[in-house]
């Protein structure tokens, strides 16, 4: 089974759950899901997300100025992001208990 | 040996995506690339000698995928850019000959509008002193036309050039009739003046010096300056042979 296509479907939860902790740029929010095991995860999806996270009304940007090079975007997650990360956060959490008992089921009916 | 990506490369990667996204919303292409290059920048500072940056076409599909957008629709409105832009070189390259234009569309309303409600014809060529200075007029107005910007003549402008191009198959077709017809013979009316051994002279023909019979000859007199007309049904003496 393929992780990288398991974290497709739960892609947007990650990022949001990412910058509930903190604010972050483009590659700082690639780095810390790569931190969290998302190895193969590829940069230009995780900005695609953010951007439509972003157009979805769930996330809000900031500039900060650099001195050495381009401009910073950042971004934070805001109330309705909040809220979206809590239910997703639910839905999760019972489908990974659910997902959880099918797979031990299975395993002790092997046994 | 492997070496770093530079900053130029960098930054013709970004154009690259951005070339295959144009077709976007503008607004949307902004957001999706404005901070691209100093995200490769810090991916470039992180990876070091292993940052690769990889074929800027699947890069850009990826970021358009993941950002929910349509990169179907998105290459269907490239191609409209590209159609654009091949529209507006044209028009660029069509408006450096606006004064050769002006000059054509000048003479064709000489000879598919003047002439043929003074004369009941098309004509190429100005056939008086009046008509050349008609010629000159409509010229010098369409140069003037053609250099200002009136807004309110926009329209009707396109209209008339359009009539007019579409017009101008006649013209060819009258010039080319007039060179085919060419020393065919046209018999000329006497209006009774002219005589011949003392007899009316009821009908002749034009012959250059060649021999050749005359086709486009705009006007004969007779000795004492009376018009000889074009026959609508001349009467061929049997004694004149001119077929």
């Amino acid at each position: 089974m393929d992780s990288t296509q398991l974290l497709k479907g739960v892609l947007d939860t990650a990022v949001l759950a990412v910058l509930e902790s903190e604010d972050g740029y483009g590659y700082d929010i690639v780095r810390r899901l790569r931190d969290a095991g998302f190895d193969e995860l590829g940069d230009a999806t995780v900005y695609g997300t953010l951007r439509r996270l972003y157009a979805a009304g769930t996330l809000t940007t900031y500039v900060v100025p650099s001195d050495g090079g381009p401009h910073r975007k950042y971004y934070s997650i805001n109330e309705q992001g909040r809220e979206t990360l809590s239910r997703q956060r639910l839905i999760w959490n019972k489908f990974a208990k659910n997902m959880s008992d099918v797979l031990g089921a299975t395993q002790k009916g092997k046994k | 040996m492997t070496t770093q990506v530079t900053n130029q490369e960098i930054k013709s990667f970004v154009r690259k995506v951005q070339n295959q996204l144009v077709g976007l919303n503008p607004d949307d292409l902004r957001d999706l690339t404005e901070n691209l290059e100093a995200d490769l920048l810090d991916r470039r500072e992180a990876e070091g000698l292993n940052f690769r940056l990889g074929e800027a076409t699947s890069y850009a599909k990826e970021l358009a995928d993941a950002a929910g957008l349509d990169l179907e629709s998105v290459e269907v409105s490239r191609m409209n850019v590209e159609f654009l832009k091949v529209w507006k070189a044209t028009m660029r390259y069509f408006r450096t000959l606006s004064p050769a234009w002006a000059i054509l569309r000048g003479w064709l309303m000489f000879a598919l509008i003047y002439t043929p409600i003074l004369y009941g014809r098309i004509g190429e060529v100005p056939g008086g002193l009046r008509d050349t200075l008609v010629l000159i007029s409509l010229i010098a107005i369409n140069i003037w036309l053609s250099r200002k910007q009136f807004l309110a003549l926009k329209y009707p402008l396109v209209i008339l050039n359009v009539v007019l191009m579409a017009g101008s198959s006649l013209v060819i077709a009258d010039i080319s009739s007039a060179y085919s017809l060419y020393g065919k013979y046209i018999i000329y009316e006497n209006t009774g003046s002219l005589t011949f051994q003392g007899q009316p002279v009821r009908a002749f023909c034009a012959l250059g010096a060649d021999g050749s019979r005359i086709y486009e000859v705009k006007k004969l007199f007779d000795q004492d300056g009376y018009p000889v007309f074009i026959s609508e049904e001349p009467e061929v003496p049997t004694v004149l042979n001119c077929s």
